[in-house]
């Protein structure tokens, strides 16, 4: 037990730097009944200060597709997360690859802007 | 006799508490936790592109300056690439057919010299200190005056 103790302590230093997680999860695969399938994600604004995000969905080639995304933009104090909730529909598909994106601009404004984008890939497999 | 009952009512809770050290037990508590495999870009300054010509605006150039970000993994799956956008997201009227070319160079954990944006490159699990540079240059007529903005998509996935 004591061996335990000791091991555990590393871990939970390595979760400090989880404060600035951008978006969890980043993997996954979903089995799903119906014709749509849904994901729940949560994006973290790293930043001390407020920000926009904004969540938006593409296909295995980066492609934009239709996407019911509860919120689709959220605005986050420093160092908040919150979960939004997309659901995608299998489009006729037994299986649908999906990428889940976060994305923000925090420095508008200047003559070469950094957009980050931070995304989740995932599977989704519809089961009849 | 008096003398000789206060004695002992001294020593009785003495002697007590060396009964409840011989039967000290020590409790472990573990703690359990559970890191997710996670990426993090924090934008640590913009680039400016400086004009290296009439048709180029470009962030290498003398004046300019690359864009910088740090990006932290916690796992070993992850990707980066930075992609030079199709068009400006803010520039004067006139402005002819324009091409945009960008890269990046990485270190810390992650060690690349310099990639073309849109290639992929295996981020390290840590922290990565990336630099990206944007050029654009246009095949019509030269820039006109004006404010221009691009943006560079830098993504980890």
């Amino acid at each position: 037990m004591r061996m335990r103790f000791l091991v555990a302590l590393p871990v939970i230093a390595a979760v400090v730097p989880a404060n600035a997680q951008s978006m969890t999860p980043m993997r996954g695969e979903v089995t799903s009944y119906s014709d749509e399938f849904a994901i729940r994600v949560f994006p973290r604004n790293p930043y001390n200060r407020r920000i926009n995000v904004s969540v938006r969905v593409y296909d295995a080639d980066f492609r934009p597709i239709p996407a019911r995304i509860t919120p689709p933009t959220a605005s986050l104090g420093g160092g908040a997360s919150r979960s939004v909730l997309v659901v995608v529909g299998f489009d006729g598909l037994s299986e649908r690859r999906v990428r889940i994106c976060t994305e923000s601009i925090p420095f508008p404004g200047t003559k070469m802007s950094v957009k980050a984008q931070v995304c989740g890939r995932f599977i989704a497999r519809r089961r009849s | 006799m008096f003398n000789l009952s206060k004695a002992s009512f001294i020593t009785i809770p003495v002697s007590l508490l060396f009964v409840q050290g011989a039967h000290a037990v020590t409790q472990v508590v573990p703690f359990h936790s559970a890191v997710e495999p996670t990426c993090v870009i924090t934008l640590d300054s913009s680039g400016v592109m400086a004009t290296n010509g009439l048709f180029k605006l470009d962030s290498a150039a003398a004046g300019g300056a690359p864009g910088r970000a740090t990006i932290l993994t916690t796992g070993d799956s992850f990707n980066v690439t930075a992609v030079a956008p199709s068009a400006f997201t803010q520039s004067p009227d006139g402005v002819g057919a324009t091409t945009f070319l960008a890269n990046y160079s990485a270190s810390g954990v992650t060690d690349v010299a310099s990639a073309p944006g849109d290639t992929a490159s295996r981020l390290g699990t840590g922290t990565t200190a990336l630099t990206v540079n944007l050029s654009a240059e246009t095949s019509g007529n030269a820039f006109p005056a004006g404010q221009y903005q691009a943006d560079v998509t830098v993504t980890c996935e």
